[in-house]
């Protein structure tokens, strides 16, 4: 599918504003093929902007982007719609608030783009769903209305929904940080689960840095709309080089 | 009482069914023109905006009963007649279907961005998303205010009797100038108004019920 060389993402020069205020300005990143990247940093230094900008949800102002080398971006001139939706098709986005679709069951989220983009045939879709709830442990949620479920099982429905277009990169935005604490573990552990057993490449935003750790291939600090510091999680959490880092790492990880 | 209701009821009867002509052709009207000046307001085209925006803020900002003096009076000199009951239909649905446009554009924005979102990064086009994910969590939305509108249309059919058409206010002026008999005669006049509305509500609701039956507790 995707040569070796290729990254799943790649942003060079990215310059993003909103009116006066610019949030990434030459912003260089990419994500590896298969690679498990942790987005860190504080809040408002544009770590969902980075993401919103890969799933096409936001205009950029200069730059290129590219998602398994199809350009969503060249020099700042957008793809037509036809290759902004071939782009989105290798991507998957779990977002900080769900966002069900509250009047279809919890099988309808997960079959409706299925039917509708994919063009797989009802019970085609219906028995992938069953099987990406059952991944999730909520095969027996599958009738339910999104507002009986827990935030927790909401926001395992929502990564089901994202994975049934098969994406080859998920990005997740800071997926339990809407949750009550007794409900981060269960998301947390289906992440785990599919950082083990498959190939995609995943960027997660988060602010669970003992998950990171362990999660991730690669940790990126953001700071500012800037990358600060990228490193294996040993080296960026164990031996920060720079000083916003280690600032950052001690309000965040009280010793 | 019942020498009453036989000298007065059918006439009062003849103008109901007028009324009604007027509430059912305005309304279905007002249902077209507000579903689409709803969308045409909350287009990226701007040859979309911009004259729903007109017709709206034209049919919002002047009186309805100049509008339909208008229609019936003034048209005909720029060499355009039409029947007065048509008129009359025309002029409620353009009057309503500018209010509803704007329950229609309100309930479509009260839908979270986040839906969008999700839609798009599902892949869906925004025509797919606005059909299956933002239309049927706004309908429900738009219910109670629709209906609000409905019985204003139908209580603004009396407005039509200044263009010449006997619905049921110009035939109770026409029997109380017969008969003299003032007060119960429009005292009959406005129960049937009043049984009007309550039968239009109640049908609102139904519908109500039947957009919001799948759902659990929703508020
Ligand atoms: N729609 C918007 N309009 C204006 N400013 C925005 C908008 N969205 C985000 N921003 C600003 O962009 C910056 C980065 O936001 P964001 O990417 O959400 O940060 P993070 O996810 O790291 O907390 C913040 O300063 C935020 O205020
Ligand atoms: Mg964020």
């Amino acid at each position: 599918m995707s040569s070796i060389a290729e990254p799943a993402l790649e942003f060079r020069n990215v310059t993003k504003r909103y009116g006066e205020t610019t949030v990434l300005e030459d912003f260089d990143f990419q994500l590896g093929a298969g690679e498990k990247v942790a987005l860190i940093g504080p809040s408002g230094s544009g770590k969902s902007t980075v993401l919103r900008i890969a799933m096409a949800l936001e205009d950029i102002q200069g730059g290129t982007v590219r998602v398994h080398g199809i350009p969503l971006w060249l020099d700042g001139v957008a793809a037509d719609r036809a290759q902004t939706r071939r782009a989105r098709a290798r991507l998957g986005m779990v977002f900080q608030h769900f966002h069900l679709f509250p009047h279809l069951s919890v099988l309808e989220n997960l079959t409706l783009a299925p039917r509708l983009v994919n063009k797989k045939k009802a019970d085609e879709a219906a028995e992938q769903a069953i099987a990406l709830l059952r991944r999730v442990g909520l095969e027996d949620k599958a009738q339910a209305w999104p507002e009986q479920l827990s935030g927790g099982q909401k926001q395992r429905v929502a990564i089901a929904r994202a994975l049934a277009l098969q994406p080859d990169i998920m990005l997740f935005d800071e997926v339990t940080s809407a949750l009550d604490p007794e409900m981060v573990g269960e998301v947390l552990e289906v992440l785990r689960e599919l950082g083990e057993t498959t190939s995609m490449s995943m960027l997660l935003v988060t602010h669970e840095m003992a998950f990171a750790r362990q999660f991730a291939d690669r940790v990126v600090f953001m700071d500012g709309g800037k990358v600060v510091e990228a490193g294996p999680p040993e080296e960026l959490f164990g031996n920060p080089r720079e000083e916003r880092t280690r600032q950052f790492l001690s309000r965040v990880q009280p010793m | 009482m019942i020498e009453f209701l036989q000298t007065h009821l059918p006439p009062l009867v003849a103008g109901l069914r007028v009324t009604l002509q007027l509430t059912v052709g305005g309304g279905i009207c007002a249902l077209v023109l507000a579903a689409l000046a709803g969308l045409a307001r909350r287009s990226s085209r701007r040859w979309l905006r911009w004259p729903a925006t007109v017709y709206v803020e034209v049919f919002r900002g002047t009186s309805a009963m100049v509008q339909l003096f208008w229609f019936y009076f003034a048209l005909p000199f720029f060499g355009v007649s039409l029947p007065a009951l048509v008129t009359g239909v025309l002029v409620l649905g353009l009057n309503s279907g500018a209010y509803g446009a704007e329950v229609v554009r309100s309930a479509i924005d009260h839908v979270p961005r986040g839906q969008w979102e999700a839609g798009r990064a599902l892949n869906l086009s925004d025509q797919r998303i606005l059909l299956r994910i933002v239309l049927p969590q706004a309908l429900p939305m738009m219910l109670p205010p629709a209906g609000n509108l409905v019985v204003e249309l139908m209580k603004n059919t009396a407005l039509v009797s200044l263009i010449t058409l006997s619905e049921l206010t110009f035939a109770a002026q026409v029997q109380r100038a017969a008969t003299l008999e003032t007060v119960p005669l429009f005292a009959l006049t406005l129960l049937i108004y009043f049984v009007l509305a309550q039968v239009l509500l109640a049908g609102v609701r139904r519908i109500e019920h039947y957009v919001t039956r799948h759902r659990g507790s929703r508020a």
